[in-house]
């Protein structure tokens, strides 16, 4: 059985075959021997032979949800996750390239620009509160405020489009956004 | 002793709280919101009563509600724990109005310490040492004048704060007209009071605050300090005693501070006085927390003691069952703070559902925690998901001990925690040799990252042969896999000795 999943810009396949009483089980290039014994309570236990490890156990703690998977060792803990389905073209207009969205969910204080609005990189366009605390989102880049997407004692949600900024910032030769 | 009390709060202190009062054979009531409805608390007590909807203002901080729901079930008092109306005086009048008792001090000395003002000229005539400031005036003008008398560095701190919010570090006096504009608009928004007032910022300093007790019958005793120097955004999130700071001669000049500071207002009940330590080991009143404290698990595993238990044992009237010369402190201890927010991206709170929460556990460990698996971790809420507490015979082994125990930890799901961070906090150099100051973590993460932010190949080995142990994931497996029998069952002994013989 093959899995793959989006790690960072790229795609990591795992493949996983039993042999024996345990696994064949290859991360790109590299083929690990695993033997793997998986509790109730989401306690997994591997012992891998393979590049850089011989018998090494690992314990983790992994926790399924829909088609991803949590994986937790030693405290830290990873979310693997299937591949995103690649963009294809542009974004196309409305709040693209230069949407600023809320970092966190929260209520909307003041919203400091209007449409049309030029604003320099670094410049508040919206005050955020959250968590009782006070959060400026601000210009990532020169440019002009195509719209405004929320309103002052709005509630907003994480990810949500605040402003749309157009940047009148020189692009470089093949920006992929554009 | 009170037969039956109401909690006026959530999440772990709630639970923390609920507990004291199995032991003590007292009766619990829960208050909760619709948001918290299946939340720990909410379980455990033995009754529980929705209070509204999930804003802390229409639920937690909506006293008259509260009130309510005390009478309706007859409860004899009200804790506040930490945070909410835990330190609202108005609410605790409100309490005692209404003929129950409130387990925390009176509302005079509450208001006193509140004004962060009016304690610090409080401190002043008890001569307990504050730290140099300026609160004559709320004029941009004057506090302009006022910093440069100072000298920059200053700190704009809200007259009503606490918890860093409405506190804003100021370099020169360029900055001062913005810090001043957002610190009061925060101030006026977290406490609805915007009045300001001017700290002189000390260079390094510790953070060393001490635990004191006061009865009716008049007698205030301190349990000695807690150093919480470890800190992002003003807000602690390490915790330790005894402080590797202090030594005796110094210990006990600030305990006896403390407990002047605290009968300079008549204190009674648990409350905390914090000191900040300067560089040449002065120590100056930084203000008084009129509750029980989020770190007080560490004074306990250190004294013996049951703060909550002492709580309500000095509400109910009775007096301080020791004295000071019988406490001492015995090992060492820490707290780590467990907060669903990611270390990465500075701090800010990374929120969702808990789908699998393992707590750790062994010798000296102990986990207060509010939630469970299948929690979802709420916005409306603090992002605090539980306190690690661990004692060892010396710092040494303390300090060992949480390492181990971070290191079992593990929260998976939506929620980012602050778990890998804290286990680079109590491994780096300058925490190790016990001279953290409160810049620590900014002086020393200023970019944090996890130590293996991609996942190692272990990791993807054990994601795939998770997902191909447990069915139903992603579509049946097929060819040689393990997923041939016991369909209905993932856990079945076939299934797993398939993978592993023991």
């Amino acid at each position: 059985m093959k899995f793959d999943y989006q790690v960072g810009d790229q795609v990591q396949s795992v493949a996983a075959e039993q042999e024996g009483e345990g696994f064949r089980v290859t991360v790109g290039e590299r083929v690990y021997r695993v033997r793997a014994s998986l509790r109730p309570d989401g306690r997994l236990l591997l012992e891998m032979t393979g590049p850089g490890m011989a018998n090494r156990r690992w314990q983790f703690t992994v926790a399924l949800e829909g088609s991803r998977v949590h994986v937790g060792m030693g405290g830290q803990s990873w979310r693997l996750e299937p591949p995103r389905p690649r963009r294809r073209g542009s974004r196309g207009a409305g709040p693209g390239s230069g949407g600023l969205t809320a970092s966190m969910p929260g209520l909307v204080l003041d919203v400091l620009v209007a449409p049309g609005d030029a604003v320099k990189r670094g410049e508040t366009l919206v005050l955020l509160e959250a968590m009782k605390m006070e959060l400026r989102i601000t210009a990532p880049q020169d440019g002009v405020v195509e719209q405004v997407l929320c309103q002052a004692g709005q509630t907003v949600e994480r990810g949500a489009p605040l402003v749309a900024v157009r940047s009148t910032e020189v692009l470089e030769e093949g920006d992929p956004e554009r | 002793m009170f037969d039956k009390i109401l909690i006026a709060n959530r999440g772990e202190i709630a639970v923390r709280i609920i507990r004291a009062c199995q032991e003590l054979g007292v009766a619990t009531v829960a208050v909760h919101s619709q948001a918290d409805r299946e939340a720990l608390h909410t379980f455990l007590a033995d009754q529980a009563v929705e209070i509204g909807p999930p804003p802390p203002t229409e639920s937690y901080l909506d006293g008259a509600r509260i009130l309510e729901a005390a009478r309706r079930t007859g409860c004899q008092a009200i804790h506040p724990g930490y945070g909410f109306l835990a330190e609202n005086p108005a609410f605790a009048q409100a309490v005692q109005d209404a003929g129950l008792v409130f387990i925390g001090p009176d509302p005079e000395a509450m208001r006193v310490m509140g004004s962060k003002t009016a304690a610090r000229a409080a401190m002043q005539a008890a001569g307990v040492p504050v730290i140099p400031g300026f609160q004559e005036s709320q004029e941009d003008a004057a506090l302009l004048a006022a910093a440069q008398e100072l000298g920059f560095p200053v700190l704009v701190k809200a007259v009503a704060g606490g918890g860093g919010k409405g506190m804003r570090f100021v370099d020169g006096p360029a900055e001062l007209p913005q810090a001043l504009e957002s610190a009061r608009r925060e101030a006026q928004n977290a406490f609805g009071d915007p009045r300001i007032y001017l700290e002189k910022a000390l260079h390094r300093p510790r953070h060393v605050e001490f635990q004191i007790l006061g009865d009716r019958q008049g007698r205030v005793v301190h349990l000695f300090e807690r150093e919480c120097s470890v800190q992002r955004r003003h807000q602690k999130i390490v915790e330790e005693t005894p402080s590797p700071l202090l030594d005796q001669a110094l210990r006990q000049e600030m305990g006896q501070a403390a407990v002047a500071a605290a009968q300079a207002v008549g204190y009674v009940n648990a409350g905390t006085v914090e000191f900040l330590v300067d560089e040449e080991r002065r120590f100056h009143f930084l203000e008084m927390n009129t509750r029980l404290q989020v770190e007080h698990p560490i004074t306990e595993m250190v004294t013996g003691l049951d703060l909550v238990k002492l709580q309500l044992r000095i509400a109910a009237g009775e007096p301080i069952p020791f004295r000071q010369e019988e406490l001492s402190q015995r090992g060492h201890a820490l707290e780590c703070r467990i907060y669903a927010e990611d270390p990465a991206q500075g701090f800010l709170p990374a929120l969702g559902r808990v789908l699998r929460l393992v707590e750790p556990t062994g010798p000296g460990v102990r986990v207060d925690s509010g939630i469970t698996s299948g929690d979802e971790v709420s916005r409306f809420y603090d992002p605090m998901l539980a306190k690690l507490i661990v004692l060892g015979q010396d710092r040494a082994e303390a300090l060992a001990r949480m390492q181990r125990a971070l290191q079992e930890y593990a929260v998976l799901g939506e929620v980012i925690t602050n778990i890998p961070f804290l286990q680079d906090v109590i491994a780096h150099p300058v925490f190790q040799r016990g001279e953290a100051t409160t810049d620590f973590v900014e002086r020393h993460f200023p970019a944090w990252q996890p130590p293996s932010p991609e996942p190692p190949d272990e990791v993807l080995v054990a994601g795939a042969l998770a997902q191909l142990l447990a069915p139903g994931v992603s579509g049946p497996p097929g060819g040689a896999t393990a997923a041939r029998e016991d369909e209905g069952d993932p856990y079945s002994p076939w299934r797993r000795l398939q993978g592993f013989r023991l």
